[in-house]
């Protein structure tokens, strides 16, 4: 997707994944002229994706490699743990892993699809413990925009009533698929003896088409432009056929991907170009300190570009669109636009993760059965000791899910690694008997866990780095809290209790000691913060809407603007804030009070 | 004990490294071999040893063996292709060393003894690697075999009966 920037633009959106994506949607729809800038190619999933090649049609049978981490069918053509020429730096002791996907779509395109809302109490933190800070906003105000983005979406879940654990309306949800042998086991041994909830997961899936008619309408009353394209959009996606791995991308658009679900709606209202190989370095702007377009590296001829708009958005990911603030210096932002409370790259966040493995003797040997599923979780748990934590019986403040699966998934490169340890010795029709006897009896449980903003969690750009393209790199900083470890070491500790409870045996070592357990910090991929918004501009970057406090026509609405990161994964509530603040930007351009 | 990731990690690593191919810069198809071409990687002893090892390992029972769904021939692809050099040596030095030790407890030559003594042989060899020493590198080797096995259509869905149905979802699991 290559279009000259010709025309006039309203808004110009830097980043095409989820943040992206939603804000030239419901910008688009709603008549607003959008330029989106995109550092990384082309990709179009429908023709792409390679959905049904087998692990032996590839190299290294589709196991990972530095270059392909996730594998050789993994989604993200471009980018990873490394993108040549583009470095960051760690501060000394720290090991912060940053995933950037350099393509259209971003990381939507490989994303885990776990869509979990935030509630009410994740929006309020710190009335309810003191720690971190409050969203200027509540969960009630953010509400709607979670039901309109999972109508648009599809997810798939169900309403359990629990306590932090949001119901969506009526008419909103997709049935959950059935859950597999494994997770039924683990559901009743956690419920029969552990007291912990196991409920259907909430994945950006679709188990049956949209109806179009009906979702369209209610989406957009009043607006027959955004109807007929959100209409037609969602009669070209088919519901999932629970065979090939989401992980590498979906062609039939049954999951969630920018550009599959947001970006061909927004193109078709005509209001919508795109120019991809488009990597931005900076927001310019007038005399007055006011945002007036950006200038951005057109990669294909390394030649600086700039281009104007009445408003600039920034959805390049958190780190990232911290890094375009800090780089964007002028005489009347001379720290980086919109950084006059020296808060940008700070409060940086990322989920807090934790494994445990088992081998459950109960799911052995069992009959030959399809285990695909939706390629990810039907069933998850999600946090359940509110009233403990509250009652102050737990040593660390905020809560994590489980994440969890096994079962008799197509077998890969990998795969034989866990069984190994169980079948030492083995040689010959023993040997395949011990393989065909362990297949599918193992089960894996990931933490997932809410992490508190702190003073020592940032990025800055560093003093000696620039990327391939002259720009500026950043370097990060880290350090967790008791919070974070301790929580880690529940985790470990409860997931071993699952393990033993199901008759099984733990593969892998459970940790008394958080820190030796913890993931690092950005490897679980949820980072956020770094633009923090808030209702006091010293103490905060935006407002409510995403809006740089300093600089009105100026928004920034990825992760970045996240006050706290609940255990939840961020994306879903990415999505609703960035719709949230797109109707606000809609508002203010109709009255003119910006740009 | 090992998890499975860990033990991924461990294969990119052992397989992989630093010095690896490019695996994005467009299709590359890993070629296995074509029953009587020449080996690209391994020499004629090494292919005879590997073979015999992935056959003792994994037979023709009434399901595919490793030699029927061409295992030596995948690796053979694998090394060629994919491996680092780091991890060619080692790779070849497991070999040398399994032939060598193999050859000491048979008191002859591996390729020469019968199926049940070299088994024998095989799993004496296999025991002790798994409680920590003996041939370096062979637990690496086994996983390898196995691996190659069970990813291709013989191993996975003959032998080890995984299923795929596309079309609908029924899981068709009761709760016990
Ligand atoms: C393996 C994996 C699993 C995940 N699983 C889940 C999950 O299950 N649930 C969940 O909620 N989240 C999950 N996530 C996280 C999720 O992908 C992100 O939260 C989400 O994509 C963030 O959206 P974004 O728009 O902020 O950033 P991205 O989706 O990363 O998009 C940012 C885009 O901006 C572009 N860009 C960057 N810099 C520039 C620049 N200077 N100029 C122009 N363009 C630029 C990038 O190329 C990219 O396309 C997962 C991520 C990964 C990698
Ligand atoms: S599992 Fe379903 S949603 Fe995922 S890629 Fe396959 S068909 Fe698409």
């Amino acid at each position: 997707m290559r279009r000259k920037a010709q025309q006039e633009y309203d808004a110009i959106v830097v980043g095409s994944g989820a943040a992206g994506g939603m804000c030239a949607y419901v910008l688009a729809c709603q008549g607003v002229r959008v330029l989106m800038l995109e550092a990384g190619r082309d990709y179009d999933p429908v023709t792409e994706t390679p959905m049904f090649q087998l692990p032996k049609d590839a190299p290294m049978r589709g196991a990972g490699t530095p270059e392909k981490p996730f594998g050789f069918y993994d989604a993200t053509v471009d980018g990873g743990w490394q993108v040549p020429g583009e470095p960051y730096a760690s501060a000394e002791g720290v090991n912060f892993m940053w995933w950037r996907a350099r393509m259209l779509g971003g990381r939507t395109n490989h994303w885990g699809r776990i869509s979990l809302r935030m509630g009410e109490y994740d929006y309020k933190p710190r009335s309810r413990d003191g720690l971190g800070f409050d969203w200027p906003m509540s969960y009630d105000d953010v509400a709607p925009y979670y039901d309109r983005t999972e109508m648009l979406i599809g997810v798939y879940g169900s309403n359990e009533g629990l306590e932090n654990t949001p119901d969506s309306s009526p008419g909103v949800l997709q049935p959950p698929p059935a859950p597999r042998a494994e997770e039924l086991l683990t559901q009743k041994v956690c419920g029969e003896q552990l007291d912990i909830p196991v409920i259907p997961a909430h994945l950006a899936i679709m188990t049956q088409r949209q109806d179009a008619d009906r979702l369209s309408r209610e989406l957009w009353p009043n607006n027959p432009l955004a109807q007929r394209v959100t209409a037609d959009s969602m009669r070209s996606r088919a519901a999932c056929f629970y065979a090939t791995p989401c992980g590498r991308g979906c062609s039939i658009k049954a999951n969630f991907q920018s550009p599959t679900v947001l970006l061909p709606p927004a193109l078709a209202t005509g209001n919508l170009d795109i120019v991809t190989d488009a990597m931005v370095r900076e927001v310019t702007v007038d005399a007055q300190g006011r945002a007036t377009g950006v200038h951005y590296i057109d990669k294909t001829t390394r030649l600086d570009e700039h281009v104007s708009a009445r408003v600039v958005i920034l959805a390049a990911s958190a780190c990232e669109s911290a890094r375009i603030m800090l780089n964007s210096k002028s005489a009347a932002h001379p720290d980086g636009i919109g950084n006059g409370s020296g808060l940008v790259g700070k409060y940086v966040m990322d989920t807090v993760g934790a494994f445990v493995g088992g081998q459950i003797p109960a799911l052995e040997n069992m009959p030959p059965h399809n285990a695909d599923g939706a390629s990810a979780m039907h069933l998850y748990m999600p946090w359940w000791l509110y009233q403990e934590q509250a009652a102050g019986r737990l040593d660390f403040a905020r809560g994590y899910h489980i994440e969890f699966g096994g079962g008799r998934k197509m077998p890969g490169f990998g795969f034989m690694g866990g069984l190994a340890p169980f079948t030492e010795g083995a040689y010959g029709r023993r040997f395949k008997e011990e393989c065909r006897r362990y297949y599918g009896s193992f089960i894996g449980f990931s933490g997932r866990g809410e992490m508190i903003p702190n003073e020592d969690c940032y990025c800055e750009i560093d003093p000696d780095g620039v990327d391939q393209w002259g720009i500026p790199t950043l370097r990060f900083h880290w350090e967790w809290s008791d919070h974070e470890l301790n929580q880690c070491r529940h985790m470990q500790h409860t997931f071993r209790d699952i393990i033993e409870a199901m008759g099984g045996n733990v593969t892998s070592t459970v940790h008394d000691d958080g820190a030796d357990a913890i993931a690092a910090p950005g490897q679980i991929i949820h980072e956020v913060g770094g633009a923090i918004m808030g209702d006091d501009p010293r103490r905060s970057v935006l407002n409510q809407f995403c809006q740089s406090w300093e600089v009105d026509n100026l928004f920034v609405t990825d992760g970045a603007c996240f006050v706290s990161n609940a255990d939840k994964n961020p994306t879903l509530s990415i999505m609703a804030i960035a719709w949230r603040a797109s109707d606000y930007i809609v508002e203010q351009l109709a009255q003119r009070s910006i740009g | 004990m090992i998890t499975r990731r860990a033990v991924i990690r461990n294969l990119v690593v052992t397989v992989g490294g630093g010095s690896l191919l490019s695996a994005c810069g467009g299709r590359v198809s890993l070629e296995t071999l074509a029953p009587g071409a020449p080996p690209r990687f391994y020499g004629d002893r090494e292919m005879a040893v590997l073979s015999r090892v992935s056959d003792l390992l994994l037979p023709r029972t009434e399901t595919p063996g490793a030699l029927d769904v061409g295992v030596p021939g995948i690796l053979d692809g694998l090394m060629a292709e994919w491996a680092s050099e780091e991890t060619r040596v080692e790779h070849r030095a497991t070999l040398a060393a399994l032939d060598t030790e193999l050859g000491a407890r048979l008191l002859g030559d591996f390729l020469d003894a019968d199926s049940a003594s070299a088994e024998a042989a095989l799993s004496a060899v296999d025991a002790e690697a798994f409680a920590g020493d003996g041939v370096e590198g062979y637990r690496g080797l086994k996983g390898l075999v196995a691996q190659a096995y069970f990813s291709t259509e013989g191993g996975a869905v003959e032998e080890l009966g995984w299923v795929g149905v596309p079309g609908r979802w029924d899981p068709c699991a009761q709760r016990t």
